[in-house]
């Protein structure tokens, strides 16, 4: 069930109407609503899957509890390494096993016939609810987190509005969400119907835009010319991160109208000055959760320079892995691992400050900082854009071709989509604005005059131009 | 962020914000992207365009006109006694809505040929949606007024389809050949017709009627079946029956006037696949030209060597893909160049008199 779907629209009053009809029932029977809820909605795509859900929570519960209950730290461990097996299992068998047979093909000449695939479907959001539920164990296992009820737990796992795509919630801040009542209200409704509305336009009306032009281009590389495929890989920024963040909103506000926070998961990130501001601006919840259980587990920055790098550059490499089983991503996350890495090296060698999240690109006055922000910024977008093409390539035969035919500034059909001609300098003199994020909840509200007007206006930029049809979200295939 | 949504709006302002924002839609809509529907109800031919009104086209291409006084997108007819006339019958590949109208390729023939034979005119009775079984129609209507000396017919991969859309009515002899053909009302045109007090005032009304006519198609396609059943089944009608039907149409156009010369446009994005279009019109069409002795243009080799050449597509625009749709501005370039080479000769030949005594008198 896509957001932007009128069954989903359906399923949410239906949801609403049930939750604030309940009100007054105890909370167990609200979290059963909850929970049924969401496995209706995950099941609405394959109700074959549920049981991998169940399985998952099962075990997890399982090993949380067992972990939690002993005190030896070796059974701790040993319950620990159970749920991480399992959890990794279940990503290896339905995400990665077929890559790792085309990779053993590749090496290893066999006689007779070569190794066979599995005949499986990707199950959706394998890779969010995998992440979070280990990300529950290892935070019992390090005692910063007591296990919850087996209900909490399985809402936790499988909560409808960010299960699928993200972002990936920790369970130390949503669980103890669920101690308070869950209540219907009609602030939070208007509240995250605000939210949503916003994600709807990144979604709808940029996202899906651009994806006409950016499917046709990287369909047929070698067809366009040098400037068509450059414009492209900037259309493709500018549509992942819309499509993205799109559906991160609208998730937030789907779990405000329903009385949840969820994290921010983006913040203008394409106005990062340099790539390690990009990696605090863009998929929070994944660099944190890849920072934190990943990066800092093999020792992080604590055993000396070089293996900082090195973790770096393995905590990324596994991060390109995270978003799909093929080369691309992995050069992707190289690729970021390796300018993660330059980046700290000349931060370390040149002594400056470290980075600062809380200020911003161009929010200085002076023309010399706004120029340096600009050529840093403008520069770093170009290092991101670069990866992007890895990122989006189907192969990665065709991802070379696809830079060098805009290195060599190749001859081809010259084609720039009406909506990158619109949407590429709106998006960016946006993007960039100072204080954007406060200006965006000022101008959509429906206390003002103006607020209700700018919600209209949206409303109908959504019907009038966006594209027709479902298209779903980029994230949904990882 | 906290809000304060309990302190809602006024009932009156937020009425009054929410018409005033559908003002600003309507006006936007007319002044860049769409005027209110133009088409009014026609006896014979389903709907016509009104004469003098405008048109703005957005969703390919871009363009804004104003129809002829006969209801096409085209200047209109000159009115001298001398004026050489050539008429273009078509579809949308001939209304040619996609691009201005001084760069459509009857405007550009007209152009060519009037530096080698003075007055000509080529007038385009073309419109969105006609099948072949409208041109005789058409053809007869505006005949005694035009008087034309040549009548093109252009024909494009789906033409053979269309004439076993669900409103036309054809009559077989007991042999099973088609002895007559008649075009009945489309349950397009009834709606049309329903919703004109709408559509006719409002642009919003008709932008968002045309836009979202594909999704509520989709709709009732779900709850009971295809609407366009009829079309889209006509990719299997066989090909003799196909051929029969076309020649029909044909024989019906040669009753109406003795020179006529057929015009195939190939399948949208032929020359950069570089694959020759096979389609069934085309393989009808060529099967009704021999039977009929009317001669057929075929501009692919042209468009191909175009393409070739200069590696511009000839379909597509900066709002659609690149050799998808209608012509852009290069295909009408290219083609009315192909035309204007393939007719100047037939031209000189039905009139030898007129134009070498023109070409005796330069300056005239």
């Amino acid at each position: 069930m896509i957001f932007s779907s009128l069954d989903f629209v359906l399923f949410m009053i239906v949801l609403v109407i049930t939750l604030r009809l309940a009100q007054q029932r105890p909370e167990h029977t609200k979290k059963i609503i909850l929970l049924v809820a969401s496995y209706y909605f995950y099941g609405y795509w394959d109700w074959r899957f549920l049981s991998l859900l169940v399985y998952t929570t099962a075990i997890d519960h399982l090993c949380a509890t067992r972990i939690h209950a002993s005190s030896d730290d070796v059974v701790r461990k040993r319950w620990l390494v159970i749920s991480i097996v399992s959890n990794l299992g279940v990503l290896a068998a339905f995400k990665y096993f077929n890559f790792f047979i085309d990779a053993l093909n590749d090496v290893i000449t066999l006689e007779g016939e070569p190794l066979r695939h599995l005949n499986i479907i990707l199950p959706l959001g394998i890779s969010f609810f995998t992440f979070q539920t280990m990300s529950y164990t290892i935070d019992i296992y390090r005692r910063k987190l007591a296990p919850s009820s087996l209900m909490d737990f399985s809402i936790f796992v499988v909560f409808f509005p960010q299960m699928v795509a993200g972002p990936i919630v920790r369970a130390a801040s949503f669980l103890p969400q669920l101690v308070r009542p869950i209540e219907i209200r009609f602030e939070r409704i208007v509240d995250g119907s605000r939210q949503f509305l916003v994600g709807f336009v990144k979604k709808a009306v940029i996202a899906d835009s651009l994806s006409i032009f950016v499917d046709e281009v990287f369909r047929q590389p070698s067809a366009y010319d040098g400037a068509t495929l450059a414009a492209a890989v900037i259309a493709y920024a500018i549509q992942i991160y819309c499509d993205f963040s799109g559906y991160s909103d609208m998730a937030i506000g789907v779990g405000r109208m329903l009385g949840f926070e969820l994290p921010v998961n983006f913040r203008h990130p394409y106005k990062a000055r340099n790539i390690t501001e990009f990696w605090r601006r863009w998929h929070i919840s994944l660099s944190s959760w890849l920072r934190d259980y990943l990066y800092i587990s093999l020792g992080g920055n604590r055993k000396g320079r070089v293996r900082t790098y090195i973790n770096l550059m393995a905590t990324m490499t596994l991060g390109g892995l995270w978003h799909g089983a093929s080369y691309n991503f992995i050069i992707w996350g190289i690729m970021h691992g390796t300018a993660l890495a330059v980046h700290k090296f000349v931060m370390e060698v040149t002594g400056s400050e470290k980075v600062d999240i809380e200020s911003e690109a161009f929010q200085q006055k002076s023309p010399g900082a706004i120029l340096r922000d600009a050529l840093s910024v403008v520069l770093t977008f170009m290092l991101v854009c670069v990866a992007w093409i890895f990122f989006r390539a189907p192969t990665l035969q065709s991802a070379m071709d696809f830079l060098i035919r805009i290195a060599t500034w190749q001859d081809g059909i010259h084609w720039l989509h009406i909506s990158f001609l619109l949407v590429a300098p709106v998006f960016f003199l946006w993007h960039w604005l100072p204080g954007n994020e406060a200006a965006k909840y000022r101008v959509v509200n429906y206390n003002t005059a103006w607020g209700v007007s700018a919600c209209f206006t949206l409303l109908m930029i959504i019907l009038l131009f966006s594209p027709l049809g479902l298209s779903p979200f980029i994230y949904f295939q990882f | 962020m906290e809000l304060s949504s309990r302190r809602t709006l006024d009932r009156k302002i937020l009425i009054a914000v929410l018409i005033g924002n559908l003002l600003f839609w309507e006006l936007f809509l007319r002044a860049f992207l769409s005027a209110p529907s133009t088409q009014i109800p026609d006896a014979d031919l389903g709907y016509v365009n009104q004469p003098y009104a405008r048109y703005v086209e957005s969703q390919e291409g871009y363009a804004q006109t104003r129809f002829n006084r006969l209801g096409f997108n085209d200047a209109d007819p000159l009115d001298l006694p001398a004026v050489r006339r050539i008429v273009v019958l078509g579809d949308s590949y001939t209304e040619a809505f996609q691009v201005p109208s001084a760069l459509s390729y009857t405007q550009l023939l007209e152009d060519r040929l009037r530096d080698e034979l003075k007055q000509v005119d080529v007038v385009k009775l073309g419109r969105d949606s006609f099948f072949p079984l409208h041109y005789p129609l058409v053809l007869k209507r505006h005949l005694k007024e035009l008087k034309p000396e040549l009548v093109v017919v252009q024909f494009g991969t789906h033409s053979s389809g269309d004439l076993f859309a669900d409103n036309i009515k054809v009559t077989h002899n007991r042999l099973g050949q088609v002895v007559h053909m008649a075009l009945e009302k489309s349950a397009s045109d009834r709606h049309k017709e329903l919703l004109r007090p709408l559509i006719s005032n409002s642009a919003l009304l008709y932008y968002s009627l045309r836009r979202f006519k594909p999704v509520v198609t989709g709709w009732l396609e779900r709850f009971r079946g295809s609407a366009n059943a009829g079309i889209q089944q006509s990719e299997d009608k066989p090909l003799a029956e196909r051929i029969e039907r076309l020649v029909y149409v044909l024989n019906s156009l040669k009753a109406l006037h003795s020179r006529i010369v057929l015009l195939y446009l190939p399948a949208p994005g032929t020359e950069m696949r570089g694959t020759s279009d096979n389609s069934p019109t085309w393989k009808a069409l060529h099967a009704a030209s021999l039977a009929t002795g009317l001669p057929l243009l075929e501009p692919a080799a042209a468009f191909r060597a175009h393409y070739l050449t200069h590696g511009i597509p000839l379909n597509g625009f900066a709002n659609t893909m690149p050799g998808t749709g209608h012509l852009n501005n290069t295909g009408h370039r290219v083609l009315s160049e192909f035309l204007a080479t393939s007719l100047a000769p037939r031209l000189v030949a039905g009139r030898p008199g007129d134009t070498a005594s023109r070409r005796q008198e330069p300056g005239t």
